[in-house]
C-alpha cells in the first residue's frame, strides 16, 4: 500500500477521530468531576452542529462570530443543565443508576426537540474553506480536513494551558473526587460541576460546528456518533485526557481502514467488535491507572 | 490438625503489604482472636482468608484442603462463614430475608422448581424458615423477625450479620469486630451467643478491639502490628509481651 | 402472616391490572388506540425483562432492543423463509434470544456501570447492522414482510395477555425465591453476596438470559403485531425508552412496570393534543418524572393511595438519603 494512501487514511481518520476526541473528552471531564456518565454527549454534539446551521447557514452571521456564538450559547446550556438538573439529582442522593438513565432521558429530549425546531430532513452547510478537494498528488484533501485538525489541536492546548496553569482548572481538576457524595455539598463544589457540564458543552458544540459539513446533520445523528464516542472514551482510557485524544484517532482511522480495506456496510461492527474486546481484557482502556477497589 | 491453617500469608497492594508472612491457625471448636491497632492488616488478612483478595504469596488450608485462590462462594460452601467490619446487609429487605441470604449456599431447588413452585421448593423454603427461626432464636432475633433492617438500631444490625453467617452452617466462623459501636448489655448478649456458638462446635476466628471480649473468649490470640504476626498465644500471655505492648503504646486493656 | 398478605396484595396488583385489560375490549375501544393498548402490552415483556435484570440485579442494559430485535427476525424469518409455523417460531425465538443473551452477559462478570451499559449497547448495534446488512435474509432496510401471525385481533389480544400474565406470575415468584434473593443480594452488595455463598458470575448471567428470553417472547409479538419488521423499530431509542419504562415503574415493581409500560406507550398518542410539540412535551415528561423518582415513581403512588404507610415527606427523603 502507498504512502500516500496511508496518509490519505489517516488524514481522513483523523478528521472523524478528533472529532470523536472531543465527544470523548467531554465525557471523560464529567466522569472525573461527577462519576457520571454522559450518555448524551452524543446529541448534545448534535445540538451543536444544528445551532451553527442556524446561526451561520441561516441567520447568515460570519462564521467565526457564528462559532464562538454556538459554544457559548451551548456551553450556558450545559451549566443550566448542570445546575438545574443534574446536580440537584446528585444532591438528593438519588440512584447513580437513575441519574445515568436521566442522561439517557436527555438523548430523546434532545432529538425530539432537534426534529421539533429543524425537521427531520438531512441538512448541511459548507464550512468556511469550501467544498472542493484539493488534490495532492494522489491523496485527496478536504479542506475542512486539515481546519477541523488544527482547531482541535488549538483547543487542546488551550485546555492544557487552563487545566494545568488556571486556578479555575486546577479547582476543577481538584473536585475531580468520585461520586460527588452528599458531604461534599458546598457552593464551590456545584459551580465546579457546572463549569464542568459547561466545559464539555461546549466541546460537544465544538464538534458539532466540526461534523456539520463531513456529515450532514440529521436528528438521529446522536445516536450513531455516540456509540463511536464511547468506543473512543473507553478505549483511550475513561477519565484520562491522552487517552480521549487517542482513543478517538484509533475509532477514526480504524473507521476509515475499515470502510476502504474491509466490507464497508460492516465497518461499524468491526470497531464495536474491537470496543468490546477492550471491555473483556482491558476495560480501564490504554491510558487510565488501574483504580483498586478496598473491600 | 487444625481446622484452619495460614502459611506465609503476605498481601500486597502496589507497593503497600497490608499482610506480611502471617502464619495462624485454628483449631476445632476454639475462638481464636486476631487483634491488632487499627491498620494493622486484620481485615484484610480474613479477606484474604475468606477468598475476598488473592493472596500475593502463602497458603491458606481448611480441612486439610487449599483454599488459598478460591472465589469466596467456594469457600463458603467449604464452611467458612463470615460477618463484615461495616455492616452489609441488605437494608431494604427484612430480617427474616436478609437471614435467608446466609442459607444460599444449601438450596437445591433450581429455577424450574421457583417458577412452577414445585413440592420441591415448597419443602426448601418450609425447611430453610425453619432453620431461619432456630438461627433467630439462638440469636435472640426472634422479635424483630419481619422488620426492615433498615429500621434496626446498629447494634441489633450487627447480630443480624451473625445470623446470617450462621445460617450456611459454617465450621469456621470469621468475625470482623461484631462488638464495636454495641453498648455494654448488647456486649454481653455477644458474649453469651459466641459462646454458645462455639459450644455447638463452630470455631471462631474473632477480631476485635473490644479486649474485655477477648480475653473472656479466646482460647488463643494473634496479634498483628504492620501487617505481621507479632505475638500469639493466650491472652495472658500476649497482654504481657512486651512487643504488643509497644504496639498499642500501653493502650492495652479494655476500651470504653 | 403480613409478609403473607403483602404478597398476595402485590400479585392481586398485577393481576387486576391485567384482569382490567381483559375486560377492556368489552367496552369498545377505537381500532389506532386498541393497537397502542397492544403494543404497550407487548412492552410489558420487555419492562419485565429489565425488572428482572435492571430492578432485581441491578444490571444496566442499553441493549434490549438488540434483543427484542433478535426474537422478533428469528419469528420472521423461520416464518417467511423457512415457512415454519408461528407457534414453532413462537418457541425458537426467546431460545435464540436466550442464546445471544448468554453471549452479551458473559462480560457482566468483569463490568460494571457505563462499561457494563456500553457493552450491551455495542452487542445491540451489531444486532441492528448485521440486521440491516442482510437483505437476502431479513429484508435489510427494506425489511421483512407478510409475517404470519400466531392469532389476529381479540384472540392476539388475549394471548398476549395471558402471557403477560404469566410472565409477571413468573417474575413475582422468581422475586420472592432463594434465586430472586441472590439476584437483589448482587444488586445491593455483590462482594457480601458472594461471601454468602452466591454464585455471582453464573447469577449474573442467569439474570441476562432470563431477561433475553423475555425481550425475545416481546419480540415475538411486535412481529405479530406490526405483521412487518424493518431494523429501524431497534434502535438505541427504544431500549432508552425501555429503561425510562422500568425506572418510573420503581425498578423492581412488577405492577408498577406493568403500569408505566401501559402509560408510557401511550403518552405520546395521549398528547396527540399538543400537535408537533408533543414528543417534546413526553420528553419532558419523563424527565421530570426520573428527576422526582424518589418521591414521584408509580410504586410510591400505589403506596400513597393504599394508605399503608405515611404519605413520603421530607423527612423519610432524607432518611433514605442517610441509609443510602
Amino acid at each position: 500500500m502507498g504512502f500516500e494512501a496511508i496518509l490519505q487514511i489517516l488524514i481522513q481518520g483523523l478528521n472523524m477521530g478528533l472529532i470523536y476526541a472531543l465527544a470523548a473528552l467531554g465525557i471523560s471531564l464529567i466522569w472525573n468531576a461527577t462519576g457520571l456518565f454522559n450518555f448524551a454527549q452524543g446529541d448534545l454534539l448534535t445540538v451543536g452542529g444544528y445551532v451553527m446551521l442556524s446561526m451561520f447557514s441561516h441567520w447568515a452571521l460570519p462564521y467565526p462570530f457564528a462559532f464562538l456564538l454556538t459554544c457559548a450559547v451551548m456551553g450556558l446550556a450545559g451549566y443550566m443543565l448542570s445546575q438545574g438538573y443534574f446536580f440537584p439529582m446528585f444532591s438528593q442522593g438519588l440512584h447513580p443508576d437513575i441519574i445515568v438513565i436521566g442522561t439517557i432521558a436527555l438523548t430523546v429530549l434532545v432529538q425530539n426537540g432537534i426534529l421539533l425546531l429543524w425537521g427531520p430532513q438531512a441538512q448541511r452547510f459548507s464550512p468556511p474553506l469550501g467544498d472542493s478537494p484539493v488534490h495532492v498528488g494522489q491523496v485527496i484533501i478536504m479542506p475542512y480536513y486539515l481546519g477541523n485538525i488544527a482547531v482541535v489541536v488549538v483547543l487542546v492546548a488551550l485546555l492544557q494551558v487552563f487545566f494545568k496553569k488556571s486556578i479555575l482548572g486546577i479547582a476543577m481538576r481538584a473536585v475531580a473526587q468520585r461520586p460527588v457524595t452528599a458531604s461534599l455539598m458546598g457552593v464551590r463544589t456545584n459551580h465546579l460541576v457546572a463549569l464542568t457540564f459547561l466545559l464539555a458543552t461546549g466541546l460537544a458544540a465544538v464538534g458539532g460546528i466540526l461534523i456539520a459539513p463531513v456529515i450532514p446533520l440529521i436528528p438521529e445523528m446522536g445516536g450513531l456518533v455516540a456509540l463511536k464516542a464511547f468506543a473512543a472514551v473507553l478505549i483511550g482510557g475513561l477519565g484520562s485526557f491522552a487517552g480521549a485524544l487517542i482513543g478517538g484517532a484509533i475509532v477514526g482511522i480504524a473507521e476509515v481502514v475499515f470502510a476502504t480495506l474491509v466490507v464497508s456496510t460492516y465497518k461499524d461492527v468491526f470497531i464495536f467488535a474491537i470496543l468490546i474486546a477492550f471491555l473483556l481484557v482491558r476495560p480501564r482502556g490504554i491510558f487510565s491507572a488501574e483504580i483498586s477497589e478496598k473491600v | 490438625m487444625s481446622l484452619l491453617t495460614a502459611t506465609q500469608l503476605t498481601k500486597r497492594f502496589g507497593g503497600i503489604v497490608a499482610v506480611n508472612q502471617v502464619d495462624l491457625d485454628v483449631g476445632s471448636g476454639e475462638i481464636c482472636g486476631l487483634i491488632g491497632p487499627n491498620g494493622s492488616g486484620k481485615t484484610t488478612l480474613v479477606n484474604v482468608i475468606t477468598g475476598i483478595y488473592k493472596p500475593t504469596a502463602g497458603k491458606v488450608a481448611f480441612e486439610g484442603r487449599p483454599i488459598h485462590g478460591r472465589t469466596p462462594h467456594e469457600i463458603c460452601a467449604l464452611g467458612i462463614g463470615r460477618t463484615f467490619q461495616n455492616i452489609r446487609l441488605l437494608l431494604a429487605l427484612s430480617v427474616f430475608d436478609n437471614v435467608r441470604l446466609g442459607g444460599h449456599i444449601h438450596t437445591c431447588s433450581r429455577l424450574w422448581d421457583v417458577l412452577l413452585r414445585t413440592g420441591r421448593l415448597r419443602r426448601e423454603e418450609k425447611e430453610v424458615a425453619d432453620r431461619i427461626d432456630e438461627v433467630l432464636d439462638l440469636t435472640g432475633l426472634r422479635s424483630c423477625r419481619d422488620e426492615l433492617t433498615r429500621n434496626l438500631p446498629y447494634g441489633r444490625r450487627k447480630v443480624v450479620e451473625v445470623a446470617r453467617a450462621l445460617m450456611a452452617r459454617p465450621k469456621l466462623l470469621v468475625l470482623d469486630e461484631p462488638a464495636a459501636g454495641l453498648n455494654s448489655s448488647e456486649k454481653g448478649n455477644l458474649m453469651t451467643l459466641l459462646s454458645r456458638i462455639r459450644d455447638t462446635g463452630i470455631s471462631i476466628l474473632l477480631i476485635e478491639h473490644e479486649m474485655a471480649m477477648v480475653e473472656a473468649l479466646s482460647n488463643r490470640v494473634f496479634v498483628l502490628n504492620y501487617g505481621k504476626k507479632i505475638s500469639q498465644g493466650s491472652f495472658a500471655e500476649i497482654q504481657r509481651d512486651a512487643a504488643v505492648i509497644e504496639a498499642y503504646l500501653g493502650t492495652g486493656g479494655s476500651h470504653a | 402472616m403480613s409478609r403473607l398478605n403483602a404478597y398476595l396484595r402485590r400479585i392481586g396488583l398485577a393481576q387486576g391490572i391485567l384482569l382490567v385489560l381483559a375486560l377492556i375490549p368489552l367496552i369498545g375501544v377505537p381500532a389506532y388506540q386498541f393497537y397502542i393498548l397492544e403494543r404497550g402490552l407487548q412492552n410489558v415483556l420487555v419492562v419485565l425483562s429489565l425488572v428482572i435484570l435492571l430492578g432485581y440485579t441491578g444490571q444496566l442494559s442499553l441493549g434490549q432492543a438488540g434483543l427484542v430485535a433478535v426474537g422478533a427476525y428469528t419469528y420472521g424469518i423461520l416464518c417467511v423463509n423457512y415457512g415454519l409455523s408461528p407457534w414453532l417460531g413462537l418457541v425458537a425465538a426467546p431460545l435464540a434470544a436466550g442464546l445471544v443473551g448468554v453471549v452479551v452477559g458473559f462480560p457482566s462478570f468483569k463490568l460494571k456501570g457505563p462499561f457494563l451499559v456500553v457493552n450491551t449497547l455495542a452487542f445491540s448495534e451489531i444486532v441492528r447492522i448485521l440486521i440491516l446488512n442482510n437483505e437476502k435474509v431479513t429484508g435489510g432496510p427494506f425489511g421483512l414482510n407478510r409475517i404470519p401471525a400466531i392469532a389476529t385481533g381479540l384472540p392476539l389480544y388475549y394471548f398476549m395477555l395471558v402471557v403477560a400474565f404469566l410472565a409477571a406470575v413468573a417474575t413475582l415468584r422468581l422475586s420472592r425465591s432463594h434465586i430472586g434473593l441472590a439476584l437483589k443480594a448482587i444488586r445491593e452488595d455483590e462482594v457480601a453476596a458472594e461471601a454468602m455463598g452466591v454464585h455471582v458470575r453464573n447469577y449474573k448471567l442467569l439474570a441476562f438470559v432470563i431477561s433475553a428470553v423475555l425481550a425475545g417472547v416481546s419480540g415475538v409479538f411486535f412481529a405479530n403485531l406490526a405483521g412487518y419488521l424493518n431494523p429501524d423499530s431497534f434502535t438505541i431509542n427504544e431500549s432508552s425508552t425501555y429503561l425510562l419504562m422500568v425506572v418510573l415503574g420503581g425498578m423492581d415493581n412488577v405492577a408498577g412496570g406493568i403500569l408505566s409500560s401501559l402509560t408510557v406507550t401511550s403518552l405520546p398518542e395521549a398528547l396527540r393534543f399538543m400537535a408537533r410539540s408533543r414528543m417534546v412535551v413526553y420528553s419532558l415528561i419523563l424527565l421530570l418524572v426520573l428527576r422526582y423518582s424518589n418521591v414521584l415513581n408509580l410504586a410510591n403512588l400505589k403506596r400513597m393511595m393504599r394508605r399503608r404507610q405515611p404519605t413520603p415527606d421530607a423527612s423519610t427523603v432524607a432518611q433514605n438519603k442517610v441509609n443510602r
